[in-house]
């Protein structure tokens, strides 16, 4: 075939074959020399074994050829692109045989470039014989004619032409002379880039996967998780129209919404009954995680110095100093100097500069008649609707320890009548004494249940948790509150708390969880007062009075136990109870005395069985009759004492005094430590010393000495000690109440004059020495400062129609309150106002000026009585002496309205002298008369009297 | 010359109260103190400063004017300054004494 195409196309070829020839003859070089090359001609043989053993490699580098070859072309290309800007072209590889095929040849043999052949597939295989038949048909017009050697001695029947698109070698097309050339274009060895990739993975036969037995790794869940399974029947749904409405003809027209019922479908809401299931369980996680904090400290950082530099003050040497001191100048200077400093040091002298003006001011006073919160503020009062209504409060006492805590006894206000009367219905009411905590003014904390209606109790002020009572019937009652302390010192938080609790199981009452408490221990009916318990106190360690009434110091039992009580009721004597006498019988019977104990067993033993220690009387009245002793007061002078053995000879009038009492009364001790301020029913003031003398008669422990004061008209309510001088008294009684300093021999400091109503009770400021408080009957508070003003009431305050009975003072906190109990079962706390409680500075020296200038009055006035009874009796002795003298003793002016026992004396006595000074007078007139008139009259006389007897 | 100095000083020292007297030259330097050295040091160092501060303050206010005495009262003592063109006479006096 293209044998036939050949011959057709020879001629346009020719033309254009010589200019293309003279380009072609350059490069011919290098293909002679491949045609000359021998070396490469015994590989042509076997071009088919090599087809063959290049056909089976083909598989391996079937993908490889294409890509190879696109690689190699561009990489050829460049170095030919080079190759022709520099005119040197790559020398053809041995075998291959640059060529030149004009278009007419390509036509015969049908390999017209970019037609037959392109770049993609340029080799074509033509007959050898083909070619042969053109060279020797053509001849030199035959492109083939130039090589027409190579061609004869091709051995193989096909010869491979490959179009050089890119003129790679020179020419349009090449040949490839030898078989292994043909070999190596058709196939282009690969052996180069095994060469060129050495790190090449070898071989590794393909083994293709083979199914492996599944193994479980947990995914099975995933799966089983992903698999929806049929949790319920499938719907089935025929949907069925009946057979003749098939194909069946329909007219559609317009017609209105609400023209028929079928024209539309209303849906309705409507509930829907379905179980809801709600979620009842939640899985959640929580993680701890430690609590994180970002601090940051800085340490101070000082620059660190390596040197240090110290000053020293500048010094002059002693030749300097000398040399200056001699120098003229500071002569000079001190000539001028000084005057002003001379001035300036004595101004100093004469006016004190450090003076302070503003506490001289002393402001406190001026504040005094200020009215702003000057009054008694109340500030709690507790009243409880059972046991306290409608009784007479009777006594108060606050607790040593625990604040806040105060005690009150109810007794039922009646005569004695009265009393009588209803006794059955009072025998069964419980008599009770209440404690109260301020923190709750509606229920009480405990409640003490007494045999008898309790008039006085005390709480041991060294143990308050034994509490001592007297009561009406005489008995002495002792209550032990060591179980309840811890509900008494309870705050109200946690009582409320507990009050909640119980309501919220509603199990009891709050009202039936105040818990009664029941004596320990009474005393024995035959031993004890036969009336009613007026006034009982503790006896203060560490004194004690023994079974012959002395005062002795007690060295068997500690300082710390306070366990003697004195109460007296409505006689003349005291009774003295210890609370452990029965264990020191115990000892005496050999049973193991148990001193300090307070165990139940030791109260039973003195239940019922307990006696006075000592019964000390008093002496009786000058005219024969008893004492009937209502109120008292134990003083301890111990320390008194002690000062005056030191100083017995200072003191002369009292060491002989005492040496008096040591004569009078031998069996008594020489000096007691315990003094007593006694107030009877009838008014009386006794002060004594506890000293007793045994009177051997009547078998009594007696008083050796007494003295009496009487101001009061009536019973003696109160007796109080100022906590600031013990020796200072006040009692109440009646309509007055008086203030004693028992250094000024027993004669009152201060008598208030007649209340309008009487004066219940007084107590004594805690922390002002002159400040005291006054109860009146008709429910008013009076406050009393001794400094401010004698004449009247600082301070007067209406605090309820209802008597006041008991007041007593106790700090609170901060606070000081007046704690007032009256008539109607009510316990008012009032706040002291700050200005009534608050110490002036220079209150106790004035207190003290107040006493000494007292003193000196007194012992002026007793001066004046005597030199005046002394003028009486001369008077008597020597009537011609002048009656003037009399009355020119002025009596002592009462001071400021304050009416003393020596005014009303004194004025009672100036009566009683002036009287028998008149009387004496009139005899006197009678003598003058006689004297004036002489015998005359006598005579005139005598001879009337002769008369009248004829 | 320097026994009259003496001899005023010992009267000022005689006055009641007085509790020390230095004299301290312009530059606070001490030059005679009837006190012990530490105190005197101090006091001539720091009573010179402030003598020096107040008459700057009062020429300040009026040029014409100068400082002829200082008094410093104390709740302790009081101190008294007499400065003078080239020296200061230091007393210190506790009147309560």
């Amino acid at each position: 075939m293209p044998g036939k195409t050949k011959g057709v196309k020879k001629s346009p070829n020719k033309k254009k074959k010589t200019p293309e020839k003279s380009a072609e003859k350059s490069p011919k070089k290098s293909p002679n020399k491949k045609k000359v090359s021998p070396g490469n001609s015994p590989k042509k043989g076997n071009k088919g074994a090599k087809k063959g053993r290049g056909r089976s490699k083909s598989p391996k580098n079937k993908g490889k050829r294409g890509r190879s070859k696109s690689q190699e072309e561009p990489v050829q290309a460049q170095p030919q692109n080079g190759a022709q800007e520099a005119k040197v072209l790559p020398e053809p590889p041995p075998g291959v045989v640059p060529l030149f095929l004009t278009t007419q040849t390509q036509q015969i043999f049908q390999i017209l470039a970019d037609v037959n052949v392109t770049r993609e597939s340029p080799n074509v295989l033509l007959d050898k014989n083909a070619l042969l038949e053109d060279i020797n048909q053509r001849k030199a017009i035959s492109d083939f004619f130039p090589i027409n050697e190579v061609i004869v001695a091709y051995p193989s029947d096909e010869f491979l032409v490959v179009y050089d698109a890119d003129f790679l070698y020179g020419e349009n097309f090449f040949a490839c002379a030898t078989e292994e050339a043909k070999t190596n274009v058709l196939f282009p060895p690969d052996e180069e880039e095994e060469e060129e990739d050495p790190f090449a993975l070898p071989d590794i036969p393909y083994i293709p996967p083979e199914p492996k037995p599944w193994q479980n790794l947990g995914s099975d869940m995933e799966v089983v998780d992903e698999t929806v399974f049929e949790c319920r029947p499938k719907v089935k749904l025929t949907i069925m129209k009946s057979r003749r409405h098939f194909a069946e003809k329909c007219n559609f027209s317009n017609r209105d919404a609400d023209a028929g019922k079928d024209t539309y479908q209303e849906c309705l809401p409507n509930y829907e009954r379905r179980n809801v299931v709600c979620q009842k369980e939640l899985d959640k996680g929580t993680q701890a995680v430690p609590a994180e904090e970002v601090k940051s400290i800085q340490t101070e950082y000082r620059k660190p110095l390596r040197q240090w530099s110290q000053y020293v003050a500048r010094e002059l040497s002693e030749e300097d100093k000398g040399d200056v001191m001699e120098s003229d100048v500071i002569d000079q200077f001190v000539k001028d100097v000084t005057p002003v400093m001379e001035a300036a040091l004595q101004q100093n002298e004469i006016i004190d500069v450090f003076r302070n003006d503003w506490v001289k001011l002393n402001p406190s006073r001026s504040m005094m008649t200020a009215q702003q919160d000057s009054y008694l503020k109340e500030y709690q009062s507790f009243q409880d609707l059972h046991y306290s209504k409608d009784k007479q409060i009777i006594c108060d006492d606050w607790h040593t320890t625990i604040p806040g805590l105060v005690g009150v006894s109810c007794v039922e206000q009646m005569s004695f009548d009265v009393r009588l009367r209803n006794m059955s219905r009072i025998m069964i009411v419980p008599s009770l004494v209440l404690l109260w905590n301020y923190q709750d003014p509606i229920h009480p904390r405990l409640l003490l249940e007494a045999p008898d209606d309790c008039f006085i109790f005390r709480f041991n002020p060294v143990n308050p948790n034994l509490v001592a009572g007297g009561c009406m019937s005489g008995r002495i009652v002792l209550w032990d509150l060591t179980q309840y302390y811890g509900k008494l010192a309870m705050t109200e938080s946690t009582i409320q708390i507990k009050k909640l609790a119980f309501l919220s199981n509603l199990v009891e009452d709050t009202e039936g969880k105040i818990p009664v408490v029941q004596p320990v221990a009474t005393t024995h009916t035959d031993f004890g007062h036969p009336s009613c318990v007026t006034d009982l106190q503790w006896l203060l360690p560490p004194y004690i009075i023994d079974k012959q009434g002395k005062v002795i110091e007690d060295t068997t039992k500690s300082d710390e136990e306070c366990h003697q009580i004195m109460s007296c009721a409505g006689d003349d004597y005291f009774f003295v109870w210890d609370i452990f006498v029965q264990n020191t019988r115990r000892a005496h019977l050999g049973v193991i005395p148990d001193v300090g104990s307070t165990e139940i067993g030791h109260w039973q033993l003195l239940d019922h069985n307990w006696r006075p220690v000592v019964r000390i009387n008093l002496p009786n009245r000058s005219d024969g009759t008893p004492y009937s002793l209502n109120q008292f007061r134990v003083r301890c002078i111990a320390k008194e004492l002690k000062d005056d053995e030191g100083e017995e000879a200072e003191e002369p009038e009292e060491t002989e005094q005492k040496e008096q009492v040591a004569q009078e009364a031998p069996e008594g001790a020489a000096k007691s430590p315990l003094s007593l301020y006694a107030g009877t029913q009838a008014g009386e003031i006794l002060f004594f010393d506890l000293r007793v003398k045994r009177d051997s008669d009547t078998n009594k422990t007696i008083v050796c000495e007494l003295e009496e004061q009487q101001i009061h008209a009536e019973p003696i309510r109160s007796i109080c000690i100022s906590p600031f001088f013990d020796d200072l008294v006040l009692t109440v009684g009646g309509f007055r109440f008086a203030v004693w300093k028992v250094g000024i021999k027993h004669k009152p400091l201060m008598v208030s004059a007649q209340a309008p109503s009487r004066r219940t009770s007084g107590v004594w400021s805690l922390t002002r020495p002159s400040v005291f408080f006054i109860g009146r009957q008709q429910g008013s508070i009076e406050v009393w400062d001794m400094l401010d003003r004698a004449q009247e009431a600082l301070l007067t305050q209406s605090l309820s129609g209802v008597e006041v009975t008991t007041l007593s003072l106790r700090k609170l906190g901060r606070r000081q309150v007046l704690s007032v109990s009256d008539n109607s079962g009510n316990l008012h706390l009032l706040e002291v106002p700050l200005i009534l409680s608050q110490m002036e500075g220079d209150e106790m020296k004035m207190l003290e000026n107040l006493f000494a200038r007292e003193t000196l009055r007194q012992e002026t006035e007793a001066k004046n009585k005597e030199e005046e009874r002394k003028n009486a009796e001369e008077e008597d002795k020597e009537p011609a002496s002048a009656p003037e003298n009399v009355t020119s003793l002025p009596p002592v002016p009462p001071q400021r309205g304050v009416q003393t026992p020596e005014d009303l004396a004194q004025m009672a006595e100036v009566e009683y002298e002036s009287k028998s000074v008149y009387e004496s007078y009139l005899l006197f007139e009678k003598k003058m008369l006689d004297k004036l008139e002489g015998k005359e009259t006598s005579d005139i006389d005598i001879t009337a009297l002769q008369s009248a007897e004829k | 010359m320097a026994a009259e100095v003496e001899e005023t000083l010992k009267r000022i020292q005689s006055h009641k109260g007085v509790i020390g007297t230095i004299i301290v030259n312009s530059e606070g330097i001490p030059i005679r103190s009837t006190m012990e050295n530490s105190l005197t040091v101090q006091y001539s160092g720091l009573i010179s400063q402030l003598n020096d501060k107040a008459r700057s303050t009062v020429r300040d206010l009026d040029p014409t004017n100068d400082l002829t005495f200082l008094r410093i009262r104390s709740k302790k003592h009081e101190i008294m300054v007499a400065p003078d063109k080239e020296y200061l006479l230091i007393v210190i006096q506790n009147p309560n004494e």
